[in-house]
């Protein structure tokens, strides 16, 4: 990054944790400006303008720890916002924020740069395409399709298996898409994403992947601001080649929590639930940009983390209004080992329509829904009166209910190492086959745990005759 | 509080529940006793028929009665008591589970269910049904169940029934009821001289019974009248068995309620002081927020 000398320099005059006050002496510079501070034996930080507190003071926030730092410390204006390197050389690379490379590797030779802050597409340049984009995972495939150039989210709280969702739909997704995709991990766990570089080198879709990282290792400053550096790589390919992009955020409401970290130690009154009040605001100016328009298309697949599971939490709440797929995973199918653990009634898509998907689809998706609604309506009732006070129609609906439930679950490619199951990828036309064959009744005969952890119905017979 | 308002709503429909489930355990329990009063009652006088009807038959020749005789033609048929209402546990459901056994083993079969849940099932799985009685009082008489013994016993003489066997459930205790399938017509040899041994050993052997008229004229009084008693005795046996499960199915259902509702009743409580406890933080660092 290029910084002229003709900009004043300024000095640091307060640090507070991740947020630094700095001093001008004429000029300050504008927001969102990149400072720079050199230090000695350690590479130099950056800092971005937030605040301007006076004529002559800004606010910032740091994108690297802030220890060793002292007041008094030159500052060097580069009048610019951070610029992170584009273009095809990022492929197959790992960068950290401001765009330098992480991997090891030789850095990157590259003139083409961007900054990371720009406005959203305007309106009459977005298009939107209503097509299904296959996933091979039977129960997205069927309650939730994706819609290319759409955006999708997995809702979910700890540990119910949002990062393995992701890392199978990469597989599967990446893998078979033939064009190019950027990761962002944000704030998740630094050891998945060396887990997902060395899997994607062994599978050799690396070399059309660009990742960003900014995990739980990094300070706030710097995983509020590399979802953007992903997206920025990932707008290179969609306005400058006029391709359609895979974008997978890992995770976003790492992003408002970095956001709330801050928050207060800008200035800010904190609004519901401690959360930065602007929440919406900066979940916007990023989701907005994340859209396909007549140029190209980016597809965003996005892991949520939901607080303690509570859906009406700030964050995942305000995530939730810019989704167009709903992929909601429940603690309580997870507890029943019934991976991936998506709840079908929960989980939704705009383009579940029957002129988008076919009515096959649509209607075997709403009759699958409507049998697991029946199910969950009647559990109280089996649970005072008991199962033989239902009546025969509603004993069938359970069971088959049971059988869907069981049907819906699928090894994964990714969790073969824990389970010992190879991973199946499954067509849509299997899946609509197979859940029609067990709502007219055909396999009303197999037990249960026929359909538990298989990929085809013709997987579920076949493991019928072995139990 | 989305989810509260749902939890709220689980624990009215608990309460709901619980409360005809109680209610239905006390009218159950107070039909059970007159119920099984009756069943009990009965049952020395149908065994004293039992022993009459073989004592008679061991002196007349069996072929000498057309309810005695087998013959090929017409279908077997199996007369099956269950309730006409629910919630009564896993009664219904055991009896449904024998009569597919007996159904199944057979080609040329027929059900006559009696109550609305044994018309209900066959239709449902598609079992051939001759006949259907529903819609029984709770106090049986004999006249409520003539129709069903005239019946058996008309069809199986004008042979369109081969044979007609019972199911029932039969009263043991409260708590336990078992399965029985009876062949009633044509009334088995081996039940006939079974009670003929006994009341043999019973009797000193050089009894001679003199009949006014022949036998074979009281044998045609008394079989007929055996049909009768033997399907109201049937009859009266399932209804103590429907009363004494329904008790004991809902004084399950009372207790599996009250539990339910009270776990929803804790998640509930949960929810709520997590909201006030949310709240509480909110307006307190908004405050610290402010002052500062």
């Amino acid at each position: 990054m290029a910084h002229t000398t003709q900009l004043s320099n300024g000095t640091i005059t307060q640090i507070i944790g991740p947020v630094v006050d700095v001093k001008f002496e004429d000029s300050v510079p504008a927001i969102y400006t990149a400072l720079l501070i050199e230090r000695e034996d350690k590479e130099p930080m950056y800092l971005e303008v937030e605040q301007q507190l006076s004529a002559s003071e800004v606010r910032c926030i740091a994108l690297d720890l802030t220890d060793g730092l002292t007041r008094g410390l030159p500052v060097i204006n580069t009048g610019a916002p951070i610029s992170v390197p584009i273009g095809d050389e990022t492929l197959g690379r790992v960068f950290d924020v401001t765009g330098k490379v992480i991997d090891d590797g030789e850095p990157i030779k590259t003139t083409k740069t961007s900054p990371i802050h720009k406005p959203a597409p305007a309106l009459v340049e977005q298009e939107t395409q209503a097509a299904m984009l296959e996933t091979g995972i039977k129960v997205i495939d069927l309650i939730s399709p994706f819609k290319k150039g759409g955006k999708v989210g997995a809702f979910g709280g700890a540990g119910v298996g949002k990062t393995v969702i992701i890392q199978e739909l990469i597989r599967n997704i990446a893998e078979v898409h033939q064009g190019h995709s950027v990761f962002a991990g944000v704030g998740e766990r630094t050891r998945e994403g060396n887990d997902l570089y060395y899997e994607m080198k062994d599978s050799g879709v690396l070399d059309s992947t660009v990742m960003c990282y900014g995990q739980m290792n990094e300070p706030p400053g710097n995983r509020l601001r590399v979802a953007l550096t992903a997206l920025t790589m990932a707008e290179y390919f969609r306005d400058d080649k006029n391709e359609d992009v895979l974008l997978f955020i890992d995770n976003i409401v790492r992003f408002s929590q970095a956001g709330a970290e801050v928050s207060a130690l800008l200035g800010r009154i904190p609004s519901a639930v401690g959360y930065q009040p602007n929440l919406a605001t900066e979940m916007a100016a990023l989701q907005e940009r994340i859209t396909s328009t007549k140029k190209g298309s980016i597809t965003s697949i996005q892991a949520i983390y939901v607080p303690a599971d509570d859906y009406t939490d700030p964050a995942p709440a305000t995530t939730f209004a810019h989704i167009d797929s709903t992929i909601s995973l429940d603690r309580r199918l997870a507890e029943q080992a019934l991976f991936p653990a998506v709840d079908p009634l929960a989980s939704y898509s705009t383009i579940l329509e029957p002129d988008v998907v076919g009515e096959d689809h649509y209607n075997t998706a709403r009759e699958v829904q409507r049998v697991l609604q029946r199910y969950k309506e009647l559990q109280d009732i089996i649970a005072i009166l008991g199962i033989d006070e239902l009546s025969e129609e509603d004993k069938q609906i359970v069971a088959r209910a049971r059988r869907i439930q069981r049907f819906l679950s699928q090894p994964f490619y990714v969790g073969e190492q824990f389970t010992n199951i190879p991973g199946v990828y499954v067509s849509i036309e299997e899946t609509i086959r197979g859940f029609k064959e067990i709502l007219s009744g055909k396999y009303d005969q197999l037990p249960e745990k026929a359909f538990y952890m298989v990929g085809t119905i013709d997987d579920a017979v076949k493991k019928a005759e072995t139990l | 509080m989305a989810n509260a308002r749902q939890i709220k709503q689980r624990i009215k429909a608990a309460g709901n529940i619980s409360k005809i489930t109680k209610a239905m355990e006390m009218v159950s329990a107070s039909k059970m006793r007159r119920a099984q009063a009756q069943a009990l009652a009965t049952r020395p006088y149908t065994k004293a028929l039992s022993d009459s009807l073989s004592t008679v038959a061991a002196v007349v020749n069996p072929e000498a009665h057309p309810l005695l005789q087998p013959h090929s033609e017409g279908v077997d048929a199996l007369l099956v008591f269950s309730t006409d209402k629910g919630l009564c546990g896993s009664l219904n459901p055991t009896l449904f589970k024998h009569m597919i056994e007996w159904y199944k083993n057979r080609t040329n079969a027929a059900v006559i269910p009696v109550g609305k849940k044994a018309v209900a099932f066959t239709e449902f799985v598609g079992l051939e049904q001759y006949a259907q009685f529903s819609d029984l009082p709770d106090t049986i008489t004999v006249e409520d169940i003539l129709a069903i013994s005239t019946l058996i016993r008309e069809k199986f003489l004008n042979k369109e029934l081969r044979s007609i066997t019972v199911l029932y459930m039969d009263f043991v205790s409260t708590l336990v009821q078992k399965p029985t399938l009876q062949q009633l017509l044509p009334v088995p040899k081996s039940d006939l001289t079974q009670l003929n041994v006994q009341t043999i050993a019973d009797q000193p052997l050089s009894t001679e019974y003199q009949f006014e008229p022949s036998p074979q004229a009281i044998l045609g009084q008394l079989l007929p009248y055996f049909i009768e008693n033997a399907v109201f005795q049937a009859m009266l046996e399932a209804k103590a068995s429907e009363h004494s499960a329904r008790m004991v199915s809902m004084k399950n259902a009372s207790e599996n309620a009250k539990e339910l509702r009270s776990d929803l009743t804790l998640a509930y409580n949960k929810s709520r002081q997590a909201s006030i406890t949310n709240e509480l933080l909110d307006i307190t660092t908004a405050k610290l927020a402010q002052d500062n």
